[in-house]
């Protein structure tokens, strides 16, 4: 819809007046001389890197500079999602997939089961921490000397 | 003030009429797209006023605009090969300019003042201008000078987008869809920005106006 007609004759006479405006004399014969000493001088600026050149190519054509915006943004948006994928839902959870075997969450229950697999003392039954963890230094130092490295506790 | 008459005769054959192009323009843009450099010299006689003179409008410094409209062509005349003719080189360069003046203003810091001190002296005698001078103060040289300066102060209080359709079309004389061609927008775009940015300027020119 274009805006009610308004009476702004007065106004465009005045800035037309400024089509009167020029230059220094002389500065359109030279212009196109000056123009060309650029085109062909050995201090031409050049694009520096690829992003300077991407900008230089896409000057004059700002549909094409929004399409490779709105690329970008998609291309982003999409690897973000890719990574900050949503939670599973509980009830799928714990759901074995066809074909591979289930892995049971580690609860307290069987955590002693896999600590009994290994060669680190059982968590005492109070379900503290191990008094080296606490206190270092002064803790039961046959289960420092087990985490230690053979080459070192044979000394 | 600053005759005008030599820069002309150098300039000929002037810029077409709103950017229409002449019989021959396929011809010189086919030879410059081969990289004849003669042949770009006559396409950047014909609209170096044009292309100046926008950006004049926009940034009110000579210095700027000469630069800037230098830095318009030898970038048309390196992006050349790519021109496939989609719009009229007119337009194309148009669009150049008008984005590098663009950037240019964004990245300006401090906004200059206007050094518009060359109105020609057809400008001067302008019955308009004599008559809106003297009707207002016997000092006409002092009343000249005030009113390029509230003109043009004025200009620069609009919005880039409102500046540059009035450059273009109350100033340059662009056409209304040349002008959206151009800012990449649709007519009514342009109709309404104008229509606007008069509203604006006739506010702040009330006095000479009225």
């Amino acid at each position: 819809m274009d805006p009610a007609p308004e009476n702004f004759e007065k106004l465009q006479k005045l800035l037309a007046l400024k089509r009167h405006e020029q230059p220094p004399p002389g500065f359109f014969a030279r212009f196109p001389s000056q123009v060309r000493a650029r085109i062909e001088g050995p201090h031409r600026e050049q694009p520096t890197s690829w992003w300077h050149r991407l900008a230089e190519s896409l000057d004059a054509r700002p549909m094409l500079a929004g399409a490779y915006g709105l690329a970008v943004g998609g291309i982003l948006l999409l690897g973000v999602n890719l990574l900050v994928k949503p939670e599973p839902a509980p009830g799928f959870a714990n759901q074995p997939q066809a074909g591979k075997e289930a892995v049971p969450p580690l609860t307290l229950s069987n955590a002693g089961i896999l600590l009994a697999s290994t060669n680190l003392p059982p968590p005492p039954s109070n379900g503290s921490p191990p008094g080296f963890l606490v206190n270092p230094g002064t803790g039961d130092d046959r289960t420092q000397r087990q985490m230690m490295p053979a080459s070192l506790t044979n000394r | 003030m600053t005759p005008a008459s030599t820069d002309k005769a150098a300039s000929e054959p002037a810029a077409t009429a709103a950017g229409t192009p002449t019989s021959d323009e396929p011809m010189l843009l086919q030879r410059a797209q081969d990289g004849d450099l003669e042949a770009f010299d006559e396409l950047v006689r014909r609209y170096q006023e044009r292309v100046y003179g926008t950006i004049y409008h926009m940034t009110s410094n000579h210095e700027d605009a000469a630069d800037l409209a230098q830095e318009t062509f030898v970038k048309a005349w390196s992006a050349l090969k790519g021109f496939k003719g989609n719009s009229s080189f007119f337009t194309w360069v148009y669009r150049i300019a008008v984005n590098k003046t663009l950037n240019f203003l964004k990245s300006r810091k401090n906004k200059r003042h206007m050094s518009l001190n060359d109105f020609d002296a057809a400008g001067e005698n302008d019955p308009l201008l004599v008559a809106l001078i003297s009707d207002k103060t016997p000092r006409r040289e002092a009343a000249l000078s005030e009113l390029k300066e509230k003109l043009n102060a004025a200009l620069m209080k609009l919005s880039e987008d409102h500046r540059l359709v009035v450059t273009l079309h109350d100033i340059q004389g662009l056409p209304h869809d040349k002008i959206a061609e151009i800012m990449d927008c649709n007519p009514g775009t342009v109709r309404s920005r104008l229509f606007y940015a008069r509203q604006e300027l006739q506010a702040w020119l009330s006095d000479y106006v009225k």
